[in-house]
Parts: structure tokens; C-alpha cells; sequence
């Protein structure tokens, strides 16, 4: 068959009048396509991603509002299983069901806090201080703690007295990085599951 | 739309990979006339939608007592398979006379069912009726071909539902296990055709899985959602729809090659069936036309009418 000269099926207002339905004296009314044009049509985008609960790493699918353009803020409305993913072929615990107040969370982090020693308040901090302080006192702790050689003698390179807590739902060029990174500055302890 | 927890026991069913391809139940035409009589109550396209329902009950009449056919050729039919063709590939098939005789079994069908019919339709009816079968051949391969323009308007929801007819009696003789399940497969794996639309299941153990539905044979066959059925790009896929429409049909529209493909959720609609859903809301087409996306999925009961080369 000639694939090359397959039309598109095209209906269209303008092209009823040469569709099946006027061959057949069956038009619907001049109005109908005249009002599909005045509907308000809803854009609703589906993504993939992945739970960030545990490290079985469940795929969702994710609903939202919105058509992403530049003014316009998308809303989640909706996530459930990702039928396609071999690890959960579509389900989720109930950890992973209630995904979507997770996100709507009025205690959902959303900028860098402190408490300072001593204090039982929390204080909101710029990510520029935040950042700053966190290296101010890696750095520190690295210095005062850094292990170069053990009691025999032998290059050891640790650094015992920091641990680092990455995601559980990193991908695995994430985790790549993770390791780079930590590890070259000596520290053991890391993980990347948040132990459900 | 709610989220799903396992129960005890769902966890086996839930472990199991969704079957590549689904057959049509033996009684589809009639649950599409069914559909189309009630879709048509008070909309606007009432009276094509109820010639439909028609059209459907003939199509189930002739499914459920067949012309007497030759059987095709076994050997030909697990070759095929055998190298992942599909079967009833329709370059092949619409050489073969059985359509013709399937197509004169629903034409006596159809017009045995005592209702009156307008003019414009006898009309139809008694032109293919008439044709000579180089010229039904030529029409046919026209209509499948995509090319709907060289086929006479009146004539393609009849045709067209005498193929379909003709297509899923065949589709009897296929043996669906030794259908080897390929990625992205965008045409039927049974006869080659384009889907109309795509459904996304909602019952277990399926739910939630997208199958594309043969415009043709109305085999369902595994696709990935969110996964441009036409150029396969996963990117920024779009699902326009309007707000208050009851069919539970969204259009997954693609960015890149700029098509669309209608796609039946039954979550939200629950007692909805693609080709039936499809025709009830081609507002939403022409909508989508004026945006200027374009739609290659046919729905063989209507010639369209608008002009639009796909290309290649």
C-alpha cells in the first residue's frame, strides 16, 4: 500500500459539508462546530517520576493543571501508579497513595531553617548563609577531625565525625555524584535510603 | 480519580506484565450499537449516530452467523507470525474475495432491518451494492489506504463497517500467543492497520495500562503511556480535552511531530468504548484542527471531509 499518500483525518467545521454525514443528510447545525470553537479547552499534562519514599523506587504518574507556560503556575491534582513500571506495575503502598498531600503539605519545608545550639527556636536563613555555614562547619569538623593515617602508619583518609543522607529515589548517574563527592572528602558513613 | 492500595492477595496479580494483545469480545459491534443509541439522545449528531447503531447491529448480525467462507491458509498465517508480520495484513487480504462476500451478507443485513431509511443512504447502499468488485477493491484500499478523499463520502461508514465485519472474523483464526510483543509497535500487530484511539483500562489487572485500538480488526495492542503514538517521543506530551465532557476523552498531543491521538480513559468513563466515544466527540477534532494539530488515527464509519496530506 502507498503509504506516502495517506491523508490526515481532518474534521474540520469547513469540511462537513464534504464528510460523510452531509453526504448522508445528517449535518448536524452550522452551531456545532461554531461552539466547539467557544469551549474552553483544558490542557492537563501527565509526567513520569519516581517516589521519593523508599529505594524500591515505585515509578508514578503524575497529573497536573496548567499548560506550562511562562505565567502560568502548574497544580498536581492527581498521582497514581505507573502501570509501565516494572517495579510496581501501576501500585503503590500507602506511603506512596498519599503522595499528593505529601505534596500540598502545610509543613512542607520550603526554605533553609536553623537551631542554634542551646536554642529551641527555629530561624529562617538565606540559602547563601545556609550554604555558607554548612561548608563553614564541614570544614571545620574535617580539620579538627580528618584521620590521615591509622596507628600503624598506613594512609587511611577518613573522616569519621560526618555522616551524609542523600535520596532515596536518585537516579543512578545522581548516585554516582553522591559517591564522588562524599567519598573523596573521606566520609564513610553515607546512605541513600531513607529506611522506611 | 483515586489512588490504589493493595489488598492481601493483589499482590500476584499486580506482579504480572499486561498481556501484549487483547481480541475483541465476540459481542463489540453489539455493545457499539448499544453505546451509539444512547450517545445519540439529544446530541447534536443524532441522527448519524443512530444510523451507526444500525450500521453496528448489522455488523453483529452477519458476525454472529457468517457467510459461508473459505478458511485462510494456516501455514501462511503462522509464517507471518513467525516473522513478526502481521497475519491479516491488508495489502495481502483485500485481494482475497471473503470481504466481498461479508460485505454482500451486511448490505442484505442492513437492509433487512425494516427501518426507514432517507434517500441520500438507499442511495449509498444501492451504489455499493451495484459496484462491480475491482471497483469495491478500489474504493477499499482507498479507505484503508488513508486516502479518503477517492472514496464517495456515502459510501465509507458502510464500507468501512463491512471491513471491520470481515477483519474480526478473520481475526478468529489467530492464535494470539504466538503474537511476539515488540516495543512501540504504532500498527496492528494482527493486520497492519493504524489504531483509532488508545484506552486506558481501568480494571485490574490492566488498569492503568494504554492499548491502542485497531481501527480495523479492533485488536488492542500494549503501548506505553505518555509516549507519542506517532513519532514515539516522550517529550512535553499535551492531553486537551474539554472540561465538561462526559465521553472520557482527552487527546494525547504531541509537540514535536504536532499529531494527536484520542485515547478513552474508562476511569472516567466507565461504560465507554473507543470508536463509539471517538464519534461523539468530534467537536473535540474540530477544536484541534483550529490549533492546528493533526490527526492520522481514521475512524472508518466516517469520511471526514477535510482536505490534509499526511505526507509520508
Amino acid at each position: 500500500m502507498d503509504i506516502n499518500r495517506r491523508e490526515f483525518f481532518k474534521f474540520c467545521g469547513v469540511g462537513i459539508a464534504a464528510s460523510s454525514l452531509a453526504a448522508l443528510g445528517m449535518a448536524p447545525e452550522p452551531a456545532f462546530a461554531e461552539s466547539a470553537r467557544h469551549f474552553k479547552l483544558a490542557n492537563t499534562k501527565e509526567s513520569r517520576n519516581t517516589c521519593p519514599y523508599c529505594s524500591v523506587g515505585c515509578g508514578l504518574i503524575m497529573y497536573s493543571r496548567g499548560s506550562g507556560g511562562k505565567n502560568v503556575s502548574q497544580e498536581i491534582f492527581h498521582i497514581e501508579g505507573d502501570a509501565d513500571h516494572p517495579v510496581n506495575r501501576g501500585t503503590l503502598c500507602p506511603k506512596g497513595a498519599g503522595l499528593i498531600d505529601f505534596i500540598r503539605s502545610p509543613n512542607r519545608l520550603q526554605y533553609p531553617q536553623v537551631r542554634e545550639a542551646g536554642s529551641n527556636e527555629w530561624k529562617r536563613l538565606s540559602w547563601d548563609d545556609a550554604l555558607t555555614r554548612i561548608t563553614r562547619l564541614m570544614k571545620d569538623d574535617r580539620d579538627a577531625n580528618f584521620i590521615e593515617k591509622n596507628d600503624a602508619g598506613q594512609t587511611v583518609n577518613r573522616w569519621l565525625t560526618t555522616g551524609f543522607l542523600a535520596a532515596s529515589a536518585a537516579s543512578s548517574e545522581a548516585g554516582y555524584m553522591t559517591h564522588k563527592v562524599v567519598r573523596s572528602l573521606g566520609i564513610l558513613g553515607f546512605d541513600n535510603q531513607a529506611r522506611v | 480519580m483515586s489512588s490504589k492500595i493493595l489488598e492481601p492477595g493483589e499482590i500476584e496479580s499486580a506482579a504480572m506484565t499486561p498481556p501484549f494483545v487483547q481480541l475483541p469480545p465476540t459481542d463489540l459491534f453489539a455493545q457499539r450499537a448499544m453505546r451509539l443509541d444512547s450517545l445519540s439522545e439529544g446530541h447534536p449528531m443524532s441522527a448519524y449516530l443512530s444510523l451507526l447503531a444500525s450500521v453496528c447491529r448489522a455488523q453483529q448480525t452477519v458476525l454472529d452467523a457468517p457467510p459461508n467462507l473459505p478458511e485462510l491458509n494456516a501455514s501462511n498465517l503462522s509464517a507471518a507470525l513467525e516473522h513478526d508480520m502481521p497475519p491479516l495484513a491488508v495489502d495481502t487480504l483485500l485481494h482475497d474475495s471473503g470481504w466481498q462476500t461479508q460485505l454482500d451478507a451486511w448490505l442484505e443485513a442492513f437492509t433487512t432491518q425494516d427501518e426507514k431509511r432517507p434517500d441520500a443512504v438507499l442511495t449509498a447502499l444501492q451504489q455499493l451494492r451495484q459496484a462491480d468488485t475491482e471497483q469495491r477493491r478500489i474504493w477499499a484500499t482507498a479507505l484503508l489506504g488513508g486516502r479518503f478523499s477517492e472514496v464517495p463520502e456515502a459510501l465509507v461508514p458502510f464500507l468501512g463497517a463491512a471491513l471491520q465485519l470481515a477483519w474480526q472474523h478473520w481475526l478468529q483464526a489467530i492464535d494470539v500467543e504466538a503474537i511476539r510483543e515488540r516495543e512501540d509497535q504504532t500498527e496492528c500487530p494482527c493486520c497492519g492497520s493504524l489504531p483509532v484511539a488508545g484506552v486506558v483500562h481501568q480494571r485490574r489487572p490492566i488498569d492503568g495500562v494504554r492499548y491502542l485500538l485497531c481501527s480495523l480488526c479492533a485488536t488492542e495492542w500494549h503501548y506505553v503511556r505518555l509516549k507519542c503514538s506517532h513519532c514515539k517521543s516522550t517529550r512535553e506530551l499535551d492531553y486537551l480535552h474539554f472540561d465538561d465532557s462526559p465521553y472520557g476523552i482527552k487527546a494525547e498531543a504531541c509537540p514535536d511531530c504536532h499529531t494527536y491521538l484520542k485515547q478513552l480513559y474508562l476511569e472516567i468513563a466507565p461504560n465507554g468504548e473507543a470508536v463509539t466515544a471517538d464519534l461523539a466527540s468530534l467537536d473535540l477534532d474540530i477544536r484541534l484542527a483550529d490549533q492546528g494539530l493533526q490527526r492520522r488515527t481514521p475512524n472508518l464509519l466516517l469520511a471526514p471531509g477535510g482536505e490534509g496530506h499526511a505526507g509520508k
